[in-house]
């Protein structure tokens, strides 16, 4: 009974696997159970390795108080490194409205926005 | 490289250091079945060897590379085994079942240990359903990498959030990047639980790229080698209709499927503990018989390392199975030579958990269970009202369908087994080592400040991994020795045997 239970668990597996072989693996890397905006992540993590390499840090405004974005955002954007105070960061990653709307002085913060509500800053030395 | 050819590169890396520690230990390999029968245990005791020679490095300030891999795989494949083959004369043979209880004393050669040839005759019958099963076994287990290999990472926060975010920095940097690890910012990952997952996720990375969705298949091939290895450790004192049945059953378990493909740490734990409650079940069931066999001694603790290094839960099972041996030897009032065999395995253990611990003090990393007070009746006394849920919760997930049964089975066993004089010993070993275990989960359910409801609901379904698999062991143990051994055997001991005399 518990082997034929198990086989059936099993077969749940084997049932998805060609839909799951059918998806990107870009799509099969994430999880995405959290609505998080991967594809800034993605394109703020390119732009701080390419600065910055493996080096790079930047202070992650955590306004929206969501620990799934929050967590997630610090292992997608890795091997960047978050601090916790903006002074001494590279970077500003600035996640959602409110993270956005954080006043980054421009004598010091080069912004770039990759749309509404998302952009990422660059620490002017 | 390919994730096919990564498997079969790391896999290689692994059995050959775990065949040179197994020959360091004692183990003997005489034939190409032996090895066969033992690649799996060797792959496992490969894979924990060469994580423990990491961890040490890396805590140290050594860098993690593939160079560092090869060179410590090698040398403890090659070394290993020169200096085993020196060091033993006359080893116990692998293929060998061990003794339980005083019938069959070993003739000793050397240092090591030969056993004496005694034959449990198997029907043939017995043989073909044992052989069916696990060819049946090994059909799914070949078939699940073909969804492995394609599995995508899904809802599993704690494998990216710490244990994939972990192996990630040790690829990308080498070595412990020590301002993730001591930082406020990454608090949330637990920067104090132990690196041989992150280790191992980093070996993946380094032999296939970043890839988190071949990943699984790397997890996939850890699991037979566990199962295989299990099946190897049962069958040297069970019979083949005993131990390939349960290890089927074990092998589909929901919790362990689902557990292992998870990416988590907790079952990976978990099979350490089992793996090493079952070998040190074995030496100290024999210790007073077999003084001078140490091999079921080190590997179990090599387990055991493995387990503590693989997550806190893990630390607390290892203690718990080493109390469990120390107070069944002390209570049988057993001869000086197995208690000091014990006490330098207990020295080995912590030998082996000692580094990443160190490197945790000197950089003051600490973790969010207040230890201390923990010891506080006073405390204790204020917190005791979180005990009934934490109890509660862990009572409810460990006799859940995901464990189809397993604790309900083991603990009948466990009482029986106290009940007949030849198993008492072992039975009284997991039943104190599980009743530990057990304890130290719930005392730190208590003493912790985290809010209880959440943090229940978030881990009491796997918290028990490491208790359930720990008396899972005790179901393979003892399960083989109650059946007659056939016209080989005698009442409820298993025999010795080196052959098989396949009876028509």
């Amino acid at each position: 009974m518990f082997v034929i239970k198990g086989l059936d668990d099993r077969s749940q597996f084997e049932l998805q696997r060609p839909v799951w072989a059918a998806q990107p693996l870009s799509d099969r890397e994430i999880d995405n159970s959290y609505g998080i905006n991967i594809q800034f992540l993605a394109w703020a993590r390119a732009r701080m390795l390419a600065a910055d390499g493996d080096q790079a840090t930047f202070w992650f405004p955590d306004n929206s108080q969501d620990t799934a974005i929050y967590q997630w955002a610090m292992y997608q954007l890795a091997p960047a490194r978050a601090i916790e105070r903006p002074a001494g960061a590279d970077w500003a990653v600035l996640y959602g409205p409110a993270a956005a709307a954080q006043h980054l002085d421009p004598e010091h913060w080069r912004l770039t926005s990759f749309g509404p509500g998302f952009a990422i800053a660059r620490a002017l030395r | 490289m390919s994730p096919d050819l990564a498997l079969l590169v790391l896999g290689a890396l692994y059995a050959l250091a775990g065949f040179g520690v197994m020959e360091l230990a004692g183990l003997q390999l005489r034939s190409a079945v032996d090895v066969i029968k033992t690649l799996g245990l060797a792959y496992v005791v490969g894979l924990v060897a060469t994580s423990m020679v990491l961890i040490a490095l890396l805590s140290t300030g050594v860098a993690a590379s593939i160079p560092v891999l090869l060179a410590v795989s090698i040398t403890l494949g090659i070394g290993g085994g020169a200096v085993g083959r020196r060091l033993h004369g006359t080893r116990e043979p692998a293929g060998s079942l061990g003794t339980s209880g005083s019938e069959g004393a070993p003739r000793t050669g050397g240092r090591g240990l030969e056993l004496e040839s005694a034959g449990v005759t198997i029907h043939r019958l017995e043989l073909a359903a044992a052989t069916a099963l696990l060819i049946g076994l090994g059909v799914l287990l070949v078939s699940g990498l073909r969804w492995a290999k394609v599995q995508p990472l899904g809802a599993s926060w704690d494998a990216w959030a710490m244990w994939l975010h972990k192996g990630h920095l040790l690829y990308a940097f080498g070595h412990i990047p020590t301002a993730f690890f001591t930082s406020k910012a990454y608090l949330y990952m637990h920067q104090n639980y132990p690196l041989l997952v992150p280790l191992v996720n980093a070996e993946w990375f380094h032999f296939a790229g970043f890839n988190v969705v071949t990943l699984h298949a790397q997890y996939w091939f850890i699991y037979c080698a566990e199962l295989w290895a299990l099946g190897y450790t049962a069958s040297r004192r069970a019979r083949p209709i005993v131990w390939a049945p349960l290890l089927c059953m074990l092998a589909v378990t929901p919790n362990l499927v689902f557990g292992q493909t998870s990416l988590y740490a907790d079952i990976p734990m978990a099979l350490f503990l089992l793996l090493a409650a079952l070998w040190l079940g074995e030496w100290v069931g024999r210790a007073d018989v077999q003084a001078s066999a140490v091999a079921p001694l080190v590997i179990a603790i090599l387990m055991l390392g493995a387990a503590a290094n693989t997550k806190n839960e893990g630390m607390t099972g290892a203690i718990a199975l080493i109390a469990g041996a120390w107070v069944v030897l002390l209570l049988a009032r057993r001869r000086s030579v197995p208690l000091r065999r014990l006490a330098l395995a207990s020295v080995g253990f912590l030998a082996m958990v000692a580094p990443w611990q160190l490197w945790l003090a000197v950089h003051h990393v600490g973790g969010d269970i207040p230890i201390g007070k923990g010891i506080d009746p006073v405390y204790l006394i204020d917190h005791l009202n979180r005990l009934g849920p934490s109890a509660s919760a862990f009572y409810h997930n460990a006799i859940s369908s995901g464990w189809d049964g397993l604790v309900v089975i083991a603990l009948v066993l466990l009482l029986v087994g106290l009940c007949v004089g030849r198993l008492r010993r072992e039975a009284s070993f997991f039943l104190v080592a599980a009743g530990l275990n057990v304890a130290a989960i719930l005392w730190v359910y208590v003493i912790s400040p985290i809010n209880l409801t959440w943090w229940l609901a978030t881990s009491a379904n796997r918290t028990d991994d490491g208790f359930v698999l720990t008396i899972a062991a005790a179901t393979f143990a003892l399960c083989g020795q109650m059946l007659p051994a056939g016209s080989g055997g005698s009442g409820f001991a298993i025999r010795l045997r080196r052959r098989v005399a396949v009876r028509s």
